[in-house]
């Protein structure tokens, strides 16, 4: 038996070892992150120009339908505000040349200019820029308009801590889980507390990942949903995350902590808002996020202090890679009125899908139910029932 | 005692067979080399690569290979040219290891392998793939291997061997003199136009993002790309 080891052995050992006949893998031609625009640049003197800089410019287009059971408006549901009706709610532009996060130790800068174009800019222009379209229609907001929700320059230090990101400009407020970018959520419509809560902050905001586990983020702004101008008002923002590297669960707490007094003098709002998400993965295809929040504000004309809470959940299945399922069930609390005009407890279920067909076009179809129990809110109905369904394109 | 040794010459028996390999009884012995690559660019363009590599597997065997890229695109103002220009001089000398060896061949092969990419405007090619041995003043052996060229929006793989060409040789002095161009041109265009490429080499010589995302040769093996030329002495 020995010895037929070591024939065995030794004919192994003996073997000269053979090339290899496996073809080289050739360099992907682009990384993935690039869409038609830049793609159609590519090996194009524009094209180089802006990779030499390490600039993109991208975006995406939103169109959407929504059925509903009210004749003219959804209101105070937000976005797809428009009953029975289409939209164009996004003609997203963004140019930017982002940081270099990983792969060096030497400082970057960069910058981000994002631009929408359609009817979504209603609800997320901020006072002190551009509000004559919030007017221009005698005296009602032009369907369609512009925003330029985001431009800020960034700096990124790779080497203190585990990296400090800094902000100087306008960019979206940091907490929740639904986003003004349309791609980013995982249902077509809008949750109460994402519509009626601030969207964005002008100011310095730094980031700095302490562990690659711990996260927090300050930044001093001008309030919440302000340009600079009169209104304006010295407001912290800051936010601490923990998410540990392939863990299951994540927790994000933020606080916009302004003078917390409603500013009659320009009737401008100063809440104080507290926000948090928890998210958890049962397994590779099954996700739970709960978002909570709590905002309040004193001096608030006929009311004295408003206060307002959400909590909203949604679970995601992922039936394929390219088709998830998505339910929302979500609670918004507005006993004055304050935030939507209609004083109530607010519920909505929302289910829909998010399919991809391709990389660059996603569809949103979408079931949704909203309810006052207090303030007939909608078209004077406690009720209001919408099938809606949206078609991004990025490009 | 019996299974032992059987593993033992299983063990050595390979390395004794290679360590055997019998020497050829005539050879090659490299001498001076003098050759360099020009590179010339113009208006939005890319040159990479630039190698001349010059190899001896075995005694009686040289490979040359010349790899290059370039690169030109639609430049708004100014027309746009980019080429590489390969020029090398080699001698060598052959010797009859073997003092029964009377007479011995000498083969010269080449062969070019490469893409040519061209979009509306640009043109790509490859040419002055020639490989010429003298003796003295004498040539003694000619190869040219056909030149391409594409425009107007046609692509092509390029893959072709020329000979190999044979003559008898005496011990002596040898020379070679070889040459080789990649060039890419494009007229100046104010509208966004993709490059025009002649890509005659292994990555990374030519960046991915100076060709089309859509290109038409996506996935291909470039390990063999160039001009590459194979000379081999024999035994008559």
């Amino acid at each position: 038996m020995f010895s037929c080891l070591c024939v065995c052995t030794s004919l192994l050992l003996a073997q000269t070892p053979a090339e290899p006949d496996v073809p080289p893998v050739t360099a992907p031609a682009t990384a993935t992150n690039r869409w038609l625009l830049m793609e159609s640049l590519q090996g194009t003197w524009y094209g180089d120009i802006l990779d030499s800089q390490r600039m993109q410019v991208s975006g995406w287009t939103e169109a959407s339908f929504t059925a509903s059971t009210d004749r003219h408006t959804n209101y105070p549901q937000g976005f797809n505000d428009r009953a029975n009706d289409f939209l164009l709610q996004q003609n997203w532009i963004r140019f930017d040349q982002p940081v270099v996060a990983s792969g060096s130790t030497e400082p970057s800068f960069g910058f981000r200019s994002d631009w929408i174009v359609g009817s979504d800019y209603r609800y997320t222009l901020p006072r002190g820029l551009w509000n004559g379209q919030l007017t221009a229609n005698n005296g009602q907001p032009n369907l369609y308009g512009v925003d330029p929700v985001q431009f800020y320059a960034e700096a990124y230090f790779p080497t203190i801590m585990r990296g400090l990101d800094i902000k100087i400009g306008r960019f979206v407020a940091l907490y929740g889980v639904e986003q003004i970018s349309a791609p980013d959520n995982v249902l077509f419509s809008h949750s109460f507390d994402d519509v009626f809560d601030p969207f964005t902050h002008t100011g310095l905001l730094a980031t700095l990942q302490l562990t690659d586990t711990w996260t927090i983020q300050a930044g001093l702004v001008t309030g919440s949903d302000i340009f600079v101008g009169p209104g304006s008002n010295p407001t912290f923002t800051g936010s601490v995350k923990w998410a540990p590297p392939g863990g299951r669960d994540s927790i994000l707490f933020c606080v916009i902590l302004g003078s917390g007094r409603f500013d009659q003098e320009h009737d401008f709002n100063n809440p104080q808002f507290f926000d948090l998400v928890y998210t958890h993965k049962f397994n590779p295809r099954l996700n739970y996020t709960f978002e909570g929040s709590f905002g309040f504000m004193n001096n608030v004309p006929e009311i004295g202090t408003a206060y307002w809470g959400a909590g909203v959940s949604y679970l995601t299945y992922d039936f394929t890679p390219r088709t998830s399922g998505t339910i929302r069930l979500g609670l918004f609390d507005d006993p004055q009125g304050e935030r939507t005009g209609f004083p109530g407890l607010y519920t909505q279920l929302t289910t829909g899908l998010n399919i991809r067909p391709r990389r660059d076009i996603t569809i949103r179809p979408e079931l949704r139910w909203n309810n006052n129990n207090e303030t007939a809110a909608f078209e004077n109905r406690h009720n209001l029932f919408t099938a809606a369904c949206d078609v991004i394109f990025r490009w | 005692m019996k299974y032992f040794l059987i593993s033992l010459l299983a063990l050595v028996g390979p390395r004794l067979a290679v360590a055997q390999t019998p020497v050829p009884p005539v050879s090659i012995t490299l001498g001076s080399r003098h050759g360099h690559v020009t590179p010339s660019r113009q208006g939005f363009t890319h040159t990479g690569g630039g190698n001349i590599d010059v190899a001896q597997p075995t005694p009686d065997t040289v490979i040359v290979t010349m790899t290059g890229v370039a690169v030109a695109g639609g430049h708004p103002v100014k027309n746009s040219v980019a080429a590489l220009h390969f020029d090398l001089d080699q001698c060598f000398e052959i010797k009859f290891d073997d003092p029964k060896l009377k007479r011995a061949r000498l083969s010269l092969e080449a062969r070019v392998i490469g893409l040519l990419r061209s979009h509306s405007k640009g043109t790509a090619e490859e040419g002055s793939s020639r490989a010429t041995i003298f003796c003295g003043p004498v040539q003694l052996l000619t190869l040219c291997a056909p030149q391409h060229a594409v425009s107007c929006g046609e692509n092509r793989s390029v893959n072709c061997m020329e000979g190999p060409v044979v003559a008898p040789v005496a011990p002596g002095s040898y020379a070679l003199h070889e040459t080789f161009v990649v060039q890419a041109s494009h007229p100046r265009s104010l509208l966004p136009c993709k490059a025009a490429s002649s890509e005659f080499a292994s990555d990374p010589a030519l960046d991915p993002l100076w060709i089309s995302y859509w290109e038409p040769f996506h996935g291909a093996a470039k390990k063999d790309f160039g001009f590459r030329v194979i000379i081999k002495v024999l035994p008559d």
